[in-house]
């Protein structure tokens, strides 16, 4: 039998499912008869997740005036289907601990994700887009397809990463050309494993190649250039350090001037250190 | 510094002021210096003329100008370099990113 993205995750039992809490808290918001305190309730089972949670919605992330003591303020003012989102994305890491950690740098890998899901959060922010805390999120998913391929296809996965350079092709062209499918389309199967919205699964599969995203280039090309920005401000590293060809369509999706760019560049900025301590080091 | 009218401008001319619409909206800094796109974004705009670098319009064939650092002429580092060979350097966007690139690098050795 061939390998192929979804064989990748469905043979792989530690990620093959959401951690287990997302499955009772997508069924309380699943539930019109649910309240605000039942999904809360559902969450602060998790005391290391609500404390998480708790330190990231009083940091500069949301520079909110007043401090916010218990999970049912946080989902008053953040939202439900948000404060979920912003869920999963902080649980990314205890859920791929031992996943490629042997053979990949892990904390620069999700100081990348990190700063991507940073950038491409407040770029949304400024193209209005309704849940904000879902680009943080992807950019924390983006490339963990990378460390399936490191996982399962190290010998391959390695080869690619050594040859690339200033003047090679991208290295998910190159993925693709060794291996057949790269680590955006292992990101997708993964976000089909998880039962995701579609959103997420194609924004993840195209995020190299935003002009193909279908129903989502608006959306693809806003993690595109978070991915992009990140790159810039040498914020860790995922294998690809090396900034790739914006494209006119690309930018003028997103729909800011270069003039935006210091002041974004600056928030991110802000925002970054103060993530990694609750993310990272948390 | 002069002031040229968009048919006249040529890239690689470096813009002394920054390009504003008639709305105030900065579309590009002063400092950039003008690839092809960026002219015809300029036209998008509807910006008819800005004020470019009296120097800038042989800036790229000649010899870098010898005394105006810090107007858009900067100096980029070997990494600086390697991180954004792959990507379109005439695109604005991508001018103003690698400025803010050398800048907090320069900025985190201090």
């Amino acid at each position: 039998m061939s390998v192929t993205p979804d064989s990748l995750i469905a043979n792989n039992p530690r990620i093959s499912s959401l951690p287990e809490i997302f499955y009772l808290i997508n069924e309380v918001i699943n539930d019109p008869n649910s309240s605000f305190g039942e999904v809360a309730q559902v969450i602060s089972s998790d005391t290391s997740l609500s404390l998480r949670l708790l330190k990231i919605v009083n940091s500069p992330f949301f520079n909110f005036p007043q401090k916010i003591d218990t999970i049912t303020h946080a989902i008053s003012i953040v939202g439900t289907e948000q404060l979920r989102d912003l869920a999963l994305a902080t649980s990314m890491l205890t859920k791929f601990q031992g996943i490629a950690d042997n053979k990949v740098d892990m904390n620069s890998f999700w100081r990348h994700s990190l700063g991507c899901g940073i950038a491409a959060r407040i770029l949304a922010m400024q193209c209005r887009q309704p849940n904000t805390e879902r680009y943080f999120l992807m950019g924390m998913v983006h490339d963990v397809g990378r460390l399936i391929l490191f996982e399962n296809l190290s010998e391959k996965a390695a080869l690619a990463l050594a040859e690339n350079g200033p003047e090679t092709p991208l290295l998910v062209d190159r993925e693709r050309e060794l291996i057949g499918f790269h680590h955006g389309e292992i990101g997708a199967a993964l976000a089909r494993a998880w039962n995701l919205p579609p959103i997420l699964e194609k924004v993840i599969e195209f995020h190299h190649y935003p002009d193909r995203a279908n129903d989502f280039l608006l959306e693809t090309s806003i993690l595109h250039f978070g991915d992009l920005l990140a790159k810039a401000m040498q914020l860790g590293n995922s294998g690809d350090p090396y900034i790739p060809v914006l494209n006119e369509a690309v930018w003028n999706r997103v729909g800011i001037t270069p003039g935006h760019l210091p002041a974004i560049w600056k928030q991110a900025e802000a925002q970054y250190e103060n993530a990694v301590a609750i993310i990272l080091l948390g | 510094m002069a002031k040229i009218r968009l048919q006249q401008l040529e890239p690689g001319m470096i813009i002394a002021e920054d390009a504003l619409t008639s709305q105030g909206k900065l579309v590009f800094p002063r400092g950039t210096r003008l690839g092809p796109e960026s002219i015809q974004t300029l036209k998008a705009w509807g910006i008819p003329e800005v004020q470019v670098l009296d120097n800038g319009g042989s800036l790229a064939e000649k010899d870098p100008p010898d005394s105006t650092p810090g107007e858009g002429d900067w100096e980029f580092d070997d990494e600086v370099k390697a991180l954004y060979a792959k990507s379109n350097q005439d695109h604005p966007a991508i001018q103003e990113l690698m400025r803010l690139t050398q800048k907090s690098r320069l900025q985190k050795k201090e």
